[in-house]
């Protein structure tokens, strides 16, 4: 096709406007004066100059014009024209073959295009890659790890079977066309994945991922993630300061998604969290926010640095979606019972291995990754054989930062998270964007009555009240794998089957109990084993759970798990739950933690002491069972 | 085909069993929940916690609870056998004066028809009336489908308030004010706390049909207008 056919078949094309635009400076310097000559040259025959006029002007030829039009212009009729990148010189324009026949012993003629030759003399060579590359794409059981060695293998070994010529292209070259060979597995390779991504025969599923709504709290996102380093903790024990590495501990974190603004976060000390873990999240993100006081030196917020939850009661945080994986902790009724039937949200877990919906969260954790976690020697970096990685020598000794340290540097971290400008949002804070969104669109409102009863780690349970006069014992109610007696229980078991029991998830030691008509039965307890320290419901179900395969000793299982746990210190897995169990037991102790120190007994058949509400410990009492 | 004096062919209807046709929320496999789009929400004309199983199934229930016809649903009412086959519906829907509709969500509003014949003549048999919707239609409601998501996300939270005096109040306010007003005017935006009742006896009346709201184009906002 010559340029004057094109031009009357794609007569758009007169006009030197609609060819695509290459700047001169992005060419080589040797050939931008014959480039804007080329186009100059162009540019006048386009807008009605004569050939020979225009050539005689461009101290050019009339042939060579018209050589540079048709190699602008002409080419097969199916093809896309060259355009303005025919203008540039020496610029390969078709795709390049061999015209002579390969070369050979008899008579050297060079090896330029021979391989791509070879692809089409050779017979089924071409099919046999492709099979070859299609297997190992597709996951096939026959397929091959494919290196360039086993490619030029299979290469060889088809030459052989085709009883190629022993004296022609590729037997007449050193490496039997090695690196030609390791090119095309490469560049087929790419071309066959494109080509299967684009004959995706089924269309994307929508999973909501456009957004037709703006607002805060319209949706939120909570993940968990594995923090890429290890910390150190010096728990006091019996006034002795114990020195542990512990293991890498997980973050969970919340965000509302239209503005980006992170809600709060929870540190849990544990490689795999669980409900409680999920609870505290909202907990964290719920109670108001107060700027701590920062024991890491050098370490302070920035300047009106916060969680939203600090901005007031005019800024009630509510979810509206609340997209999750599908981890197990996710599923847990508690958290399905807080999400859904307490603040009505939607529970949304997302298609199966899939992130992308759930980007934002994604990218909070990259960015600790690389404002935090990768910056201190004690990290683990991204894969095990990360170049970041705390080096041997420093993996014998405990690491520098401790899990306090790490706690205060990631909560910096998410508030100036929450304060810095970002051009996505307009160049406004994702905290100067929740607040404008709360003050001037309607966003759903919870009224304080709704805040102070819908507490994530309070729960409420209805429960059989259990009295059965033969055994000569005062009524009881299960909870938790354990009788719980109180007073309060023996005035209402004539009249009641059933009662109901307001618990806190962090300390179950204690429980209140109502009747199902609301009247109050005061406290009631568990037995005096259970009383020593302050436990989860976390906590009591792993005892029970591994009390037989650990050999725990039940007459005083929390001391015993404690115990258990400080063998294995060393263990940073250990050493983590360690940390764990030591937070709860101290929760409430204003001094260290003292295991082996035993108190006055107490009677075990005296009632509950009604003043101070707790019974008294002691290790007298603990070995009876009530 | 055949053709009978009856609206169905038994023959087809026989193709279809089950054990009881008392709609009831049918439970999500736990390995199904993991492999679909899986979302769980309460919702108000089905006072439980609903399953869906996509995008568009979460949406057309927004779709029925802003539909004043509709005065109760049910997802995932029925657990069918077609031929060799389990099958579940995804929805049976109940609209004041017309026959019990169930309801089923497809891409493009195709489904085989050797599940759709059968399903039809089956639940014609049962003076139900059997319907494709494509998700697409959904899809192109989905502003307003999120808006009222929203409402029963309030409703829902609002559960144990009682409104019968703010809503009695609202209603001759809105008789004073020409049938019309805007969100921004119920409600204050400086004093929720105060403004609170109010507004959620405002959204009950909508979601009621007693009010109209203009939900279809934009999100739900101060200026939106509310119309008796």
């Amino acid at each position: 096709m010559t340029w004057r056919e094109r031009l009357q078949e794609q007569p758009y094309l007169w006009d030197f406007a609609q060819w695509p635009i290459i700047p001169v400076d992005s060419l080589p310097s040797d050939k931008r004066k014959s480039f804007l000559r080329n186009k100059k040259v162009i540019t006048q025959i386009l807008n009605g100059g004569l050939l020979s006029g225009v050539a005689k002007a461009a101290n050019l030829s009339s042939g060579r014009v018209s050589q540079l039009l048709d190699r602008a212009l002409g080419g097969e009729r199916a093809s896309k024209p060259a355009l303005t990148k025919g203008l540039i010189q020496y610029r390969c324009i078709n795709e390049r073959k061999r015209k002579e026949p390969l070369s050979s012993f008899v008579k050297e003629r060079g090896n330029a295009c021979s391989f791509k030759s070879l692809l089409h003399q050779v017979p089924n060579l071409y099919e046999t890659f492709d099979n070859m590359i299609t297997a190992k794409i597709k996951d096939k059981p026959y397929g091959q790890r494919i290196t360039p060695q086993a490619f030029h293998g299979e290469f060889k070994r088809v030459l052989a079977e085709a009883n190629w010529p022993q004296d022609q292209y590729p037997y007449t070259t050193e490496s039997l066309a090695y690196e030609s060979v390791r090119r095309y597995l490469h560049q087929r390779t790419g071309e066959i994945e494109k080509e299967r991504k684009q004959r995706r025969s089924k269309p994307l599923r929508n999973i909501g991922l456009v957004k037709t709504i703006h607002r805060a709290m319209r949706a939120i996102q909570i993940d968990e993630h594995i923090l890429d380093l290890t910390g150190r903790v010096h728990l006091q024990l019996n006034d002795e300061l114990i020195p542990l590495r512990l293991g890498r501990a997980n973050i969970l974190v919340m965000l509302d998604v239209d503005t980006t603004c992170a809600l709060g976060f929870h540190i849990a000390p544990t490689k795999s969290p669980n409900q409680q873990d999920m609870l505290t999240l909202f907990d964290n993100c719920l109670r108001p926010w107060e700027k701590p006081v920062l024991s890491t030196p050098y370490l302070e917020y920035a300047p009106g640095a916060m969680f939203p939850s600090a901005l007031g009661d005019a800024f009630p945080i509510s979810f509206g979606t609340v997209q999750l994986d599908n981890a197990f902790c996710h599923k847990a009724h508690s958290v399905i019972d807080f999400v859904c039937e307490k603040y009505g949200a939607t529970l949304s877990m997302g298609l199966p291995a899939n992130p992308v919906v759930r980007e934002l969260v994604e990218s909070v954790f990259d960015y600790i990754n690389k404002q935090f976690s990768h910056r201190v020697d004690s990290t683990t970096g991204s894969f095990p054989t990360d170049k970041i990685k705390e080096s041997r020598k420093n993996q014998k000794k405990v690491p520098i930062i401790s899990f306090q340290t790490l706690i205060e540097a990631i909560s910096v971290i998410l508030t100036e998270y929450n304060n810095t400008p970002k051009e996505s949002l307009g160049n406004a804070s994702p905290l100067k964007l929740f607040q404008h969104h709360n003050s001037t669109h309607f966003v759903r409102y919870i009224p304080d009555q709704l805040k102070r009863e819908w507490q994530p780690l309070h729960g409420f349970k209805e429960v059989p009240l259990h009295w059965n006069r033969n055994e000569n014992r005062l009524p009881h109610i299960s909870f938790q794998y354990q009788r719980y007696q109180g007073p309060g229980l023996l005035a209402a078991a004539n009249d009641t089957k059933k009662i109901r029991i307001e618990y806190d998830r962090r300390d179950i030691r204690t429980l209140h109990a109502f009747t199902l008509d609301g009247e109050d039965l005061g406290e009631v307890y568990a037995p005096k084993s259970w009383q020593r320290f302050p436990h989860t419901m976390s906590t009591r179900q792993w005892i029970h759970k591994h009390s037989k395969q650990y050999r725990l000793n039940m007459r005083d299982p929390l001391a015993t798990y404690f115990h258990y746990l400080l063998e294995n210190k060393d263990n940073p897995a250990d050493a983590l739950s360690l940390l764990r169990v030591y937070t709860e037991f101290t929760s409430t102790l204003e001094t260290s933690l003292e295991l082996d120190k035993t108190s006055e007994p107490t009677t075990l058949t005296s009632p509950p002491p009604t003043q101070s509400n707790k019974p008294l410990w002691n290790l007298g009492i603990a070995n009876h069972r009530s | 085909m055949t053709t009978h004096p009856l609206p169905f062919d038994p023959a087809l209807a026989r193709l279809v069993k089950t054990d009881t046709l008392t709609p009831c929320q049918q439970k999500t496999r736990p390995n199904f929940k993991t492999a679909c789009d899986f979302r769980q929400k309460h919702m108000i004309k089905h006072p439980f916690l609903s399953d869906f199983h996509c995008w568009a199934e979460y949406l057309h229930a927004g779709l029925l609870e802003g539909d004043p016809t509709v005065t109760s649903y049910i997802p995932q009412p029925y657990l069918l056998r077609i031929r060799q086959t389990w099958y579940t519906p995804d929805n049976y829907v109940v609209r004041s004066s017309q026959p019990r509709q169930i309801e089923e969500l497809k891409p493009k509003g195709e489904m085989p028809e050797d599940k759709q014949i059968p399903l039809t003549h089956y639940f014609a048999q049962q003076g139900f009336k059997f319907v494709v919707i494509s998700n697409e239609s959904v899809y192109e409601r989905q502003i307003e489908a999120e808006n009222w998501l929203e409402i029963v996300t309030i409703l829902h939270q609002s559960k144990n308030f009682d409104t019968a005096d703010a809503e009695e109040i609202l209603l001759e306010s809105l008789y004073k004010k020409n049938n019309s007003c805007t969100l921004g005017d119920l409600i204050d935006p400086g004093d929720r706390e105060r403004t609170y009742m109010q507004e959620i006896a405002m959204f009950r009346l909508l979601h009621q049909g007693h009010l109209i709201g203009a939900l279809s184009e934009t999100a739900l906002d101060y200026d939106t207008g509310i119309s008796l």
